[in-house]
């Protein structure tokens, strides 16, 4: 990346970014946390669920992709 | 194609005295799914005359292929004469059962001696002989280890006691032998010093001292030993000889069985049978015309219409290549009769989504001979196998596209993704778009088909007019969109409100509440750009902290090899797993919830084997 020079006003953006991203990561995995022993338990009774336990685990990855769509707006902004 | 196989319903009425031939002219069909007739004013049909035989049989067949502990027998499918088969049967039975019972007899002597032996080792310890324990009405004896010393404590209670120790590591051997009398308070002194006992029982009829004793058992558990050899061996020689013949007669009489047992699902009357099955629409006529041969046209048919709920069986119906998607759409779940079956959708989709996220000539390549080799190992996992291949053929594609290999770019990509981030996120959204409403595309016409064009609208298209809508209205707000006049705004109010109020009328309030998944499921897409910056990132990352180590100088290139070995792996890896399971999350979670519920329940053929696979 080129040596701009950095305002204060593009180093604020660029903690937003890292927060936006980190911060969608940390509720994914809280979410995530919750659903995925739920799901293993569920497996073990009727291995049939795999399917739809893989759909409940993957659910709330799209907090991150939030995320990250904002950070890389806020990106484009610095 | 997008359809299940299409079905009918057959009732079969005919006589008992052709039942057998009918039952297994069906096993022989492997087409008709029976449906289990339900005690009504008519009763069940009984099984076959043959049944009791047969899993008489059956159960002896099994009890001795688990005594022999057959188990890597690939069982060919063989006709035997019943009388043959239960004379051989029992000759093996008894040849078995000699063997097992003399080797069980030896292994429980075995297990005597060496409870055995254990006592009078402890017992040499001490000196004892095992008549100093025989049972007693004046003196009563233990033995055992016991936690600290007692002898001062047992000689405040009497002095008319004998006591044998020997500290063994924290523990203390202890034999006491005392005036019967005293017994009583001795229990409880014991149970203080945590008295733990060693059962004599097993050896105190034996006659000598316990030295000379144990010197004799040794002799004696060798030449069991020998002899439980030999009986080891005999065992393998019967298996070597009866598992083929064995497997074939259970693999031969769980057919039979299963033939046998098949009238329980049927109803009948005094001099009658009736039956209701399923069979797939082409397969009808000929069914009939073999029934009919098989019975002698002692026959009667009546074709059912199909109800709305009553299960109809699922048989998918597929392309040679998009019959390994199958694998996904069974993973989520089977099509209900009237839906559409996603697997041939997903064929095509899956790979490009995968291959767009990796997008890699090398790791394409690595992929897709990864799981060719898997393939050949494992065959019962081909479907998966065969869909990560096509992925692989789809990641390297792209990988050229992108001018990526390893993470390497050797020449320029149309598209250069360590750049271009805002080229790669229109394309995520714009197929977002498409692919979330080509999903209610066919949700509409499923509404139609099934219920009516109201519903079809309420459900479905409110949802595209919701799109439509809010991008006119909050697009401009956003800085998406500009306009000159306040027009589109009002306008896309309009629509977004229209459709939102159909919405309204078709799911209530919750349909209201769940007006912005519709953003959020498109937005999802993004995750095809950001997953595969990831994945693209991680392998740049890889490649220059090798470089890195590689222009140290001669002493870092073997450091830089493994770094770059080991990376490598672990973005392949990654590689691999994330891409593939995103790629079926876009599916399951934002395109299968336009159109598909599943919940169908699985086509079943009498007589079918059931395939192996890896779910």
């Amino acid at each position: 990346m080129a040596v701009e020079a950095l305002t204060t006003a593009s180093g604020l953006l660029g903690v937003g970014a890292g927060l936006a991203l980190g911060l969608g990561a940390i509720g994914t995995g809280l979410a995530q946390q919750q659903i995925i022993p739920a799901v293993f338990g569920a497996i073990a009774e009727d291995p049939k669920l795999m399917g739809k336990g893989l759909f409940f685990i993957l659910l709330p990855e799209t907090l991150v992709i939030f995320g990250f769509a904002i950070a890389m707006l806020l990106m484009g902004r610095m | 194609m997008l359809k299940p196989e299409r079905m009918s319903k057959l009732f079969v009425l005919g006589s008992k005295s052709k039942l057998a031939n009918i039952v297994s002219k069906l096993q022989e069909l492997k087409v008709a799914h029976i449906i289990e007739h339900k005690k009504d004013q008519f009763d069940l049909c009984t099984p076959l005359q043959s049944f009791d035989k047969v899993s008489s049989l059956l159960v002896q067949v099994r009890s001795i292929i688990s005594h022999l502990k057959i188990t890597d027998a690939n069982p060919k499918i063989t006709k035997f004469k019943f009388n043959e088969l239960e004379n051989n049967i029992n000759k093996i039975k008894e040849e078995v059962n000699a063997v097992i019972d003399e080797t069980k007899n030896i292994e429980n002597e075995i297990s005597l001696l060496s409870s055995q032996k254990e006592v009078l080792k402890q017992m040499a310890l001490l000196d004892l002989l095992p008549e100093y324990f025989h049972k007693s009405n004046y003196i009563t004896s233990y033995f055992g280890y016991i936690n600290n010393t007692i002898k001062e404590k047992l000689n405040n209670v009497t002095n008319s006691f004998e006591i044998k120790t020997l500290e063994q590591d924290k523990k203390i051997l202890t034999a006491i032998f005392v005036d019967s009398r005293y017994a009583e308070q001795f229990d409880k002194l014991l149970i203080d010093a945590s008295f733990s006992e060693i059962d004599v029982s097993s050896v105190i009829d034996l006659k000598g001292h316990s030295k000379d004793l144990f010197e004799k058992l040794l002799v004696k558990n060798g030449k069991l030993e020998t002899t439980l050899a030999q009986q080891n061996f005999k065992i393998k020689k019967l298996v070597n000889e009866h598992s083929d013949y064995l497997a074939n007669a259970e693999k031969f009489l769980s057919t039979e069985a299963e033939k046998a047992q098949a009238p329980l699902s049927f109803g009948s009357t005094k001099e009658t049978f009736f039956m209701r099955c399923f069979l797939p629409q082409d397969d009808v006529e000929k069914v009939k015309a073999e029934l009919m041969k098989s019975s002698m046209g002692k026959l009667h048919f009546a074709d059912e219409p199909l109800g709305e709920n009553e299960g109809i069986p699922i048989k998918l119906k597929n392309s040679k290549y998009s019959k390994n998607y199958e694998f996904f759409t069974k993973l989520f779940a089977l099509p209900k009769y009237n839906e559409y079956d996603p697997s041939t959708l997903m064929a095509y989709t899956f790979p490009l989504f995968m291959g767009f996220m990796l997008g890699d000539l090398v790791y394409g390549l690595i992929i897709f001979a990864l799981f060719y080799w898997l393939k050949k190992k494992f065959p019962f996992g081909k479907d998966f196998f065969n869909i990560m291949m096509s992925a692989g053929v789809s990641t390297a594609i792209f990988g050229i596209f992108f001018g990526e290999v390893a993470g390497f770019e050797p020449w320029h990509g149309i598209i250069v993704r360590t750049h271009d981030f805002s080229i790669l996120m229109a394309i995520a959204l714009i197929v977002g778009i498409i692919h979330v409403n080509f999903g209610l595309l066919l949700g509409f016409i499923l509404e139609y088909k099934n219920h009516s064009l109201w519903a079809a609208i309420t459900h479905k298209f409110s949802w595209v007019l919701i799109q439509i809508g809010g991008t006119l209205f909050i697009g401009p707000a956003l800085g998406l969109l500009s306009f000159e006049t306040k027009t589109p705004f009002y306008i896309g109010m309009g629509i977004f409100f229209a459709g939102a109020f159909l919405l309204y009328k078709a799911e209530g309030f919750i349909g209201v509440m769940e007006l912005p998944t519709i953003v959020s499921h498109i937005l999802s897409y993004a995750r095809l750009m950001a997953v595969g910056l990831a994945s693209v990132f991680i392998a740049v990352m890889v490649n220059q902290f090798s470089t890195f180590l590689f222009n140290k100088g001669i002493l870092f290139m073997p450091l830089a090899l493994i770094a770059f070995i080991v990376g490598q792996t672990f973005a392949l890896a990654l590689g691999i797993l994330s891409p593939s399971l995103h790629s079926v999350r876009l599916h399951y979670v934002e395109f299968f919830t336009k159109f598909y519920a599943g919940g169908g329940q699985e086509y079943k053929p009498f007589g079918a084997e059931e395939e192996k696979s890896i779910l």
